[in-house]
């Protein structure tokens, strides 16, 4: 055993190595260091850390708890069902609600969650109604099961399409021959859903429903807005509100652990993606046709997600925007979508050139290592951006100390972070696309004599440019929408679209928010169709 | 040329090749068969440097390219491969995908030579997705030889073309491979193809070399069962029913001893037939007609022959007959 592990290490090591491989080895561990320095920080001492754990670990854990069952489950329900009537029946407008259903995606949680932001308000009569029927402990008790229903169903609304359009994709491809095949058999449509498609789609559910909860783990501003203290809040206020690195480094631990718990149960369902893999299915499924009742139910179902999760919030918008008059007092707006775009920009040219150079020595070199450490510089994806800000906050410290390097407050920090939490959403688009397409061209052209860079940029650049395009706006349409990452580790008088809406509403400047909002879903909005378009094409 | 001494290779548990031993001259073609999962390509991807060995020792052109201690890039080695699907640059007119490797463009009169015997001239300003798979295959060839290697690997040159191109294609490689005199390994499941374009066969089987050989002589005189079926339909007759044959083999689960006699081997007894060795007399079972010939299934015994014979040989089934083998 031991020796054929030493004999692992020699081959890869003192046969695969190289420069190039070496250098990505590098650069993989850096991007994974702010992570690796939360989980070795685990014990550090902290003198609030008493205070929190007895008085607020429990409601924080609870809370996430709460959370991340209810946006999961209701999501996961929304995107399957949207999924199943939108690619397996045929009804009139079934073409453009397979549209409008992803565009929820581009309304962050936050500006969700503050276009709704006085739905209690409407509940006030019942409120009062309720104090003096039912008691003030109980109105109380009402209100803050209210709160939860209302920021599980907002959630729900907005990141539903996570699910939707993983399980859309694996219909596609893997579905359509199975459910012929039900349907040749005589097996009842509810049964073919149940017995058939919920089965095989399981793999697409559990890899969409993980991303949903992900994003809900990352979320700070809209549950911070309706007063739900989950473990992000808790590791936001102990560094802003108590200055306590130790205790936002130990939350942060516990933030981990919930993401691994899903990092397993997702690894454990895709491995058995494979056997539900049918080959030479991927051709058009007929669709079956619904009755008129029917076909009402489904147009409901179908258009209620897109009714909560973008029109209402963006209309809502619209009219604060109408209602201010294009009005923000003492804020220089060109500037701020200047800093956006630029950003946004610099970063999505760093996050997709590091994605796909890393991924090159990997598929050029078929270095073993390589492929291991790699996957540790993806797992900022899975992390909330507070724990990557609390991470860089540990490297600054631990760094300052030995060379005189700031990364807190300064836009090269700020780049090393959105670099850190987005380079998976480059990295698996490249990665899948260079595996397809030059997994034997660039192995012809290591026997051809040909050097890596002329075969980097001569060969796999022109080869990858769409897929390469495509992963920048996905990655830049991610750094515009980004909240806590950008909150806590912007360079002073620094703003981006999303801070400025964070702020314009804590200073209950909702009218004015309405703008930076809009700004933010309508860059949004033509790169996702795009991307949807792209997908669809590929599918 | 090559020489290849114990080398062994594994995927995780599974052991993919044991101990191959194998050597090959200088401007021999040596093709390699076996069934799918039995090792070729693999094989191939450890001589070009593609795949690390577990153990063992690769000698190309009298330079260890790989041992314990050595390990020589795929950029270094100086041999070529041509894969299965081709892999064409996509971006890259035919042309350009011919001049692109090192040293091509330094080779142009080995190029043009190579050019004219594969009649790939008027496509030199296409791209790949506009030439037919043969035209692709024999871009592919001359890609790999105008950097001049050592050697040239062919992962299963002529599994994605028609019967004709087959055919065609098969001689061209062959013609090209020895008026270079460069040395081939050619990866091939189908023994039609190693027959046609060989010097000598490997018969691989899971990861192990079974049978290494001359085309005729692997046919002939096969040393499995598996080998005999690779090489396509034949009767295994006990060594008991033919005494006197030298080229017997002995199987590893009965442990009886077998000679392989192809049905083409047969001819009808009769007054002329020289000596009376190896005579089978029976019952003819069944009578079906495969294009130019016919097959009969004779009943000896207990033995179940099958045997071609021409169509003029009027049988009727029942019918006793007496066959010998030439």
């Amino acid at each position: 055993m031991l020796k054929n592990i030493l004999k692992y290490f020699k081959n890869e090591i003192l046969f695969g190595m190289n420069s190039w491989n070496f250098s990505s080895i590098i650069i993989s561990l850096l991007i994974f260091l702010p992570i690796y320095l939360i989980i070795i920080n685990f014990n550090i001492q902290s003198e609030n850390w008493m205070h929190i754990k007895e008085n607020l670990l429990h409601r924080y854990v609870r809370s996430t708890l709460y959370l991340v069952v209810g946006v999961g489950a209701i999501s996961t329900i929304i995107g399957v069902g949207c999924a199943w009537f939108v690619t397996c029946y045929d009804f009139h407008g079934r073409k453009v609600i397979e549209w409008i259903l992803i565009l929820p995606m581009t309304i962050p949680t936050y500006i969700a969650a503050y276009s709704y932001y006085d739905v209690l308000e409407i509940l006030n009569p019942f409120f009062n109604w309720s104090r003096k029927s039912l008691g003030i402990q109980e109105t109380i008790m009402i209100e803050n099961i209210l709160v939860y229903v209302i920021v599980i169903l907002l959630f729900s609304f907005v990141l539903y399409p996570y699910v939707y359009l993983s399980v859309r994709a694996s219909l596609l491809i893997q579905g359509s021959r199975l459910i012929e095949a039900a349907k040749m058999l005589g097996i009842s449509t509810d049964k073919i859903f149940r017995k058939v498609v919920l089965p095989i789609m399981k793999p697409a559910i559990i890899a969409g429903s993980s991303l949903v909860i992900m994003e809900t783990l990352n979320d700070y501003a809209a549950v911070e807005y309706f007063g739900i203290s989950t473990l992000t809040i808790g590791v936001f206020r102990s560094w802003f509100g108590m200055h306590d690195i130790s205790s936002a480094l130990k939350l942060s631990t516990y933030l981990i652990f919930f993401v691994f718990l899903i990092l397993v149960f997702e690894k454990f369902y895709r491995k058995n993606e494979k056997y539900h893999n049918i080959r030479g299915s991927n051709h058009f499924l007929t669709r079956m046709k619904l009755g008129k009742n029917k076909t009402i139910m489904v147009l409901l179902f179908c258009t209620a997600p897109f009714l909560f999760g973008f029109l209402i919030p963006v209309v809502r918008l619209f009219t604060w925007l109408v209602h201010s008059k294009f009005h923000l007092a003492d804020v220089n707006l060109f500037l701020i979508m200047f800093n956006t775009i630029s950003i946004a920009l610099i970063s999505c040219f760093f996050i997709v050139s590091l994605a796909y150079l890393i991924n090159f020595s990997k598929n050029y070199f078929n270095n073993d290592i390589l492929k291991k450490i790699g996957q540790l510089a993806i797992l900022g994806y899975s992390m909330p951006g507070a724990i990557i800000a609390i991470g860089l906050l540990k490297l600054n410290s631990t760094i300052n100390g030995i060379l005189p390097l700031v990364i807190i407050g300064s836009i090269s920090g700020l780049i090393f972070a959105y670099i850190v939490r987005f380079l998976a959403v480059a990295w698996q688009p490249i990665e899948s696309s260079m595996e397809k397409q030059c997994g034997s061209i660039n192995q012809a052209s290591r026997t051809l004599k040909i050097k890596a860079m002329d075969t980097l940029f001569y060969i796999n650049l022109p080869m990858l440019k769409k897929p390469l395009l495509l992963t920048c706006l996905i990655v830049f349409i991610d750094i515009v929408k980004e909240l806590p990452l950008t909150l806590i580790l912007r360079p002073f008088n620094f703003d981006t679209l999303a801070t400025l809406t964070y702020d314009l509403i804590n200073q209950a400047q909702f009218s004015q928010s309405s703008f930076p909002s809009l700004l933010i879903i309508f860059i949004s909005v033509p790169a996702i169709v795009i991307i949807h378009g792209q997908i669809n094409s590929e599918n | 040329m090559l020489t290849i001494q114990g080398l062994n290779k594994s995927y995780g548990e599974q052991n993919v090749l044991n101990d191959i031993n194998l050597d090959v001259e200088t401007g021999e073609i040596i093709s390699v068969v076996g069934s799918s999962g039995s090792g070729k390509t693999t094989l191939l991807r450890l001589v070009s440097g593609l795949e690390i060995p577990e153990s063992g020792e690769i000698i190309l052109n009298d330079k260890i390219v790989n041992n314990q201690n050595v390990f020589v890039a795929p950029e270094k080695r100086n041999c070529s491969l041509v894969f299965q699907d081709y892999a064409l640059f996509p971006n890259m007119s035919m042309s350009e995908n011919i001049y692109f490797g090192k040293d091509s463009s330094t080779n142009i009169d080995r190029v043009k030579q190579l050019i004219d015997i594969t009649d790939i001239k008027k496509i030199m300003e296409k791209f790949p997705h506009e030439c037919s798979g043969g035209e692709q295959q024999r871009v592919a060839l001359v890609r790999s030889l105008a950097i001049n290697p050592k050697i040239i690997l062919m992962d299963e040159p002529l599994s994605n073309l028609d019967y004709d191109l087959k055919e065609n294609l098969g001689t061209v490689i062959r013609k090209i491979i020895k008026k270079f005199n460069t040395t081939a390994i050619i990866v091939t499941h189908d023994i039609n193809d190693a027959m046609k374009i060989s010097d000598r066969i490997v018969v691989l089987d899971d990861g192990s070399i079974v049978q290494i050989g001359l085309p005729n002589e692997l046919y002939n005189n096969p040393k499995s069962k598996k080998v005999a079926l690779l090489f396509g339909e034949t009767n295994f007759i006990p060594l008991s029913m033919m005494p006197d044959e030298k080229n017997y083999f002995i199987d590893s689960k009965t442990k009886q001893s077998f000679i392989s006699v192809r049905p083409n081997q047969f001819k009808i007894f009769n007054k002329n037939s020289l000596g009376s060795e190896n005579v089978f007399s029976g019952e003819i079972q069944s009578i079906k007609e495969v294009a130019s010939k016919i097959q009969i299934e004779l009943k000896c015994e207990n033995l179940f022959l099958t045997i071609f014979l021409d169509r003029s040989e009027k049988l009727i089934q029942g019918q006793e007959l007496k066959v010998i083998v030439i």
